[in-house]
């Protein structure tokens, strides 16, 4: 197996460059859009607010492989023509902003409603409230989940080889296509997703003391 | 003759349309102190909260400093509430800011100081009631009386033209009792015309210009504290 991974360090490195690049992208994406959502959310009316739930029934209730395939290969008919990169980072992003507002959504419901209620009655204007008492504790409280969802990204990302995109997965079948080394050349795919897994729960780990309230770091674990 | 702070007239308040405080009107004038008192469930804590408007009134009037407040548009609420210092049950703090930055933020947000000035005065309150040295820690390393007491600063360095507390001592240990005590019968003292809803007698028996007693949304007393018509008040 070691020889397989330096006869392919390079595509392998490269994979997985194309790999992060995507992910982080598509969760910058995603977090733009759950950031739009939810502030609709909170100062939005009955209209606004379907718009979200509409928005977020559909990138969830659908799969996210459709949704790739849909743009990458839907789209030029109405004359939108996309790259392989640009359309799994558009397609995956748009899927992460409606699971990002799921986890804001929580993270904000877990802020008690005390707070809100003392924040107006000391005077605070919603959009206050909003900056100054909602934002900063759920960023906090979505920490987890957010880390959780750039993971789960990580791996989703894999399902841009299908249009043909040169990230991880598949660098792995290129290596099994040229080889026929095919446990090997995934089992070393696998190993690098866990690795790059891990590093981001790490870093979750260390982002969670770094904006810990004082009095709860006993809660993290 | 004393000019009215705020006026209640005929004031029904509930929740989902079903009325939890009925017709009550009262009148509190300045510097004077009216003490809330009444049984769970009598409709006092919703009833200050019915006087900021985080719950909207039914029927009736809410006169603060001349202005109906219930006729006023959302937009204009806050301004008004700023006016009112609230004190919540148990010390509402918002624990991802430290004592002072809980002082200073409706000083920065709600009264529109800028931040030098607003941290100036957060501290010149937290020394004026020895809380100074409490000043860069977080509620989460308070004790309930502490947090409970930052609250009333919080309130106070307002300057309201009303205070507003609802049940300070409730939920305390004894010594924190004591703490919060001691600074209700301070501030009593310094002539701020207030609102305090408590169950303790002795409090209301002490602070107290004027008494209101509850009981099942309802006002049944007004007058001065009378400790049969208090004890009378929480009997079945």
């Amino acid at each position: 197996m070691i020889d397989l991974i330096l006869q392919y360090k390079n595509f392998l490195v490269q994979g997985a460059l194309i790999t992060i690049t995507i992910t982080a992208l598509s969760f910058s994406l995603g977090f733009l859009i759950s950031s739009i959502l939810t502030l609709i959310r909170f100062f939005g009316e009955r209209v606004t607010n379907a718009f979200t739930k509409i928005y977020i029934d559909v990138f969830r209730g659908t799969p996210l492989l459709v949704q790739l395939l849909l743009i990458y290969f839907g789209f030029p008919s109405i004359g939108i023509n996309l790259d392989a990169f640009t359309a799994s980072v558009i397609a995956i992003g748009l899927n992460s902003g409606a699971y990002q507002a799921e986890i804001m959504r929580t993270a904000i419901k877990g802020i008690p409603e005390d707070q809100i209620i003392v924040a107006k009655a000391l005077g605070l204007r919603d959009s206050h409230i909003y900056l100054h008492i909602v934002m900063p504790q759920a960023l906090r409280n979505a920490i987890p989940g957010l880390v959780n969802e750039f993971v789960t990204l990580l791996k989703e990302s894999s399902l841009a080889s299908v249009i043909g995109l040169a990230e991880l997965t598949r660098v792995g079948e290129y290596m099994m296509s040229a080889t026929f080394r095919a446990l090997e050349a995934f089992t070393i795919v696998a190993l690098i997703y866990l690795l790059l897994s891990y590093a981001f729960y790490f870093m979750s780990r260390s982002i969670e003391k770094r904006f810990a309230i004082p009095g709860f770091e006993r809660w993290i674990r | 003759m004393r000019n009215e702070v705020l006026k209640l007239i005929d004031v029904t308040s509930g929740y989902s349309g079903k009325p939890i405080v009925m017709d009550v009107s009262f009148t509190v004038f300045e510097g004077e102190k009216v003490v809330v008192i009444g049984p769970n469930g009598s409709g006092k804590s919703t009833l200050l909260k019915t006087v900021l408007r985080l719950i909207e009134p039914i029927k009736g009037s809410i006169i603060f400093r001349g202005i109906d407040i219930v006729r006023l548009p959302k937009s204009e609420l806050p301004r008004i509430r700023v006016r009112m210092g609230y004190v919540p049950q148990e010390g509402v703090l918002f624990p991802h800011m430290k004592v002072v930055d809980n002082v200073a933020l409706p000083l920065r947000l709600a009264l529109g100081m800028s931040k030098a000035e607003a941290y100036k005065k957060a501290l010149e309150y937290l020394k004026l009631f020895d809380m100074h040295e409490l000043a860069y820690r977080y509620p989460a390393q308070l004790s309930g009386g502490q947090r409970q007491r930052v609250a009333i600063v919080r309130a106070l360095a307002l300057e309201p033209d009303l205070l507003l507390l609802d049940e300070p001592t409730s939920n305390l240990d004894p010594s924190s009792r004591r703490e919060v005590v001691e600074v209700l019968y301070n501030i009593a003292k310094m002539g701020k015309s207030m609102v305090l809803v408590t169950h303790e007698l002795e409090i209301a028996s002490k602070v107290s210009d004027k008494v209101i007693a509850m009981k099942s949304g309802r006002v049944v007393y007004e007058g001065p504290f009378n400790e049969s018509i208090a004890k009378d008040v929480y009997e079945t």
